[in-house]
């Protein structure tokens, strides 16, 4: 090591951590505070909602309008999604495999962690927080249509839900069905309908003229 | 029940922002298309944990400021390669300090529960890849 290496190493405590070290103090903070009443997680919970969105889902949604107008890329997706993703620049953390599933007139995928907050991060940004929350982790397997509704959902009868459980090794999102009204948009008309509720599958893809 | 599509209400945004506009050193706040952006989910959880400290506590912000000055003045006076800067580390910094101070978590207690999560694998329980569906609602069933 030359002398120059010694020069720059920071002094105890103000060293660059890892984000893993700084997500474990981030959340050992939280939980001693929460633990000893200073506040609850539900209050972080909602203060952390109001940005959310900021860090969104803006690369599945190109990943979606890119599926919609290149039918060869959508084939590539659906074989695989995290090659397909690669192709496009967006990868690596978390995102190790991926699966995207794609929805028909028949059959609608909805995405859950039944155990904790597995979600396809290199694509949908941060999960929002009802996505580890108790009640959708149950209800989205128990009663898929009725989340969906409250979502504003209401699909038909005629059309089959399946309900997919992401975990670490694997991380599902969906490709929803491209509305009508939009021959001829581009990409980016096309990626400006495509929301994060949709990729997961609790809410659909509006039709311009709806 | 927790309301699982709950939406904060349209003046809490305008609240937050006010908040961070009188924040020190505002220029390196880290923003995507003039908005306060994030890269990872513990800056999002270090950020609004913060935001809810001072509003359900009432604390003055201005003390949060201040402990946010000096953490990013003890960066810069040892070093200066902007390599290893980062804001949100800091902003973590400057909640400990806080949290210190106001006698909420000593920094033992943080150190300790820090490495215990550490020491946890990350995805303990769902390690395992969930190949076919969870649940299925055959067509025509519909309760």
């Amino acid at each position: 090591m030359t002398s120059t290496d010694d020069k720059i190493q920071p002094v105890a405590g103000l060293s660059r951590h890892s984000d893993a070290e700084l997500a474990a103090r981030a959340k050992a903070m939280e939980s001693i505070l929460v633990e000893k009443g200073i506040i609850g997680s539900d209050a972080i919970d909602y203060m952390s909602s109001v940005y959310e969105n900021e860090v969104g889902p803006q690369i599945g949604a190109k990943v979606v309008a890119k599926a919609w107008t290149d039918p060869e890329f959508k084939a590539r997706l659906l074989a695989d999604a995290t090659k397909a993703c690669e192709e496009l620049g967006f990868g690596g953390m978390q995102g190790e495999e991926m699966i995207a599933l794609e929805d028909t007139e028949s059959v609608h995928h909805m995405v859950v962690c039944t155990l904790c907050s597995c979600y396809p991060w290199p694509v949908l940004g941060l999960p929002p927080n009802w996505y580890k929350y108790p009640a959708y982790r149950s209800r989205a397997v128990r009663d898929p249509r009725g989340v969906m509704k409250e979502f504003g959902l209401d699909l038909p009868e005629s059309v089959e839900v399946r309900v997919w459980d992401s975990s670490a090794e694997l991380r599902y999102f969906v490709l929803p069905m491209r509305p009508e009204g939009t021959d001829g948009w581009t990409e980016e008309q096309l990626e400006a309908l495509v929301t994060r509720d949709a990729m997961i599958g609790v809410g659909g893809v509006q039709s311009p003229g709806a | 029940m927790q309301t699982i599509n709950e939406r904060p209400s349209a003046e809490t945004k305008p609240r937050v922002d006010s908040l961070v506009d009188v924040l020190p050193f505002n220029d390196r706040i880290p923003r995507h298309d003039g908005e306060v952006a994030f890269d990872q989910a513990w800056e999002i959880r270090a950020f609004a944990m913060t935001v809810a400290l001072h509003e359900k506590l009432g604390f003055p912000w201005e003390e949060f400021q201040s402990e946010l000055i000096a953490a990013i003045r003890r960066w810069e006076s040892e070093q200066s390669d902007l390599e290893r800067w980062s804001y949100y580390e800091r902003w973590l910094a400057a909640l400990e300090e806080l949290a210190h101070a106001k006698g909420w978590v000593s920094g033992e207690e943080l150190e300790t529960r820090t490495q215990e999560i550490l020491d946890q694998p990350s995805t303990m329980d769902h390690h395992h890849a969930v190949r076919d569906p969870v649940a299925v609602v055959p067509a025509g069933t519909d309760a």
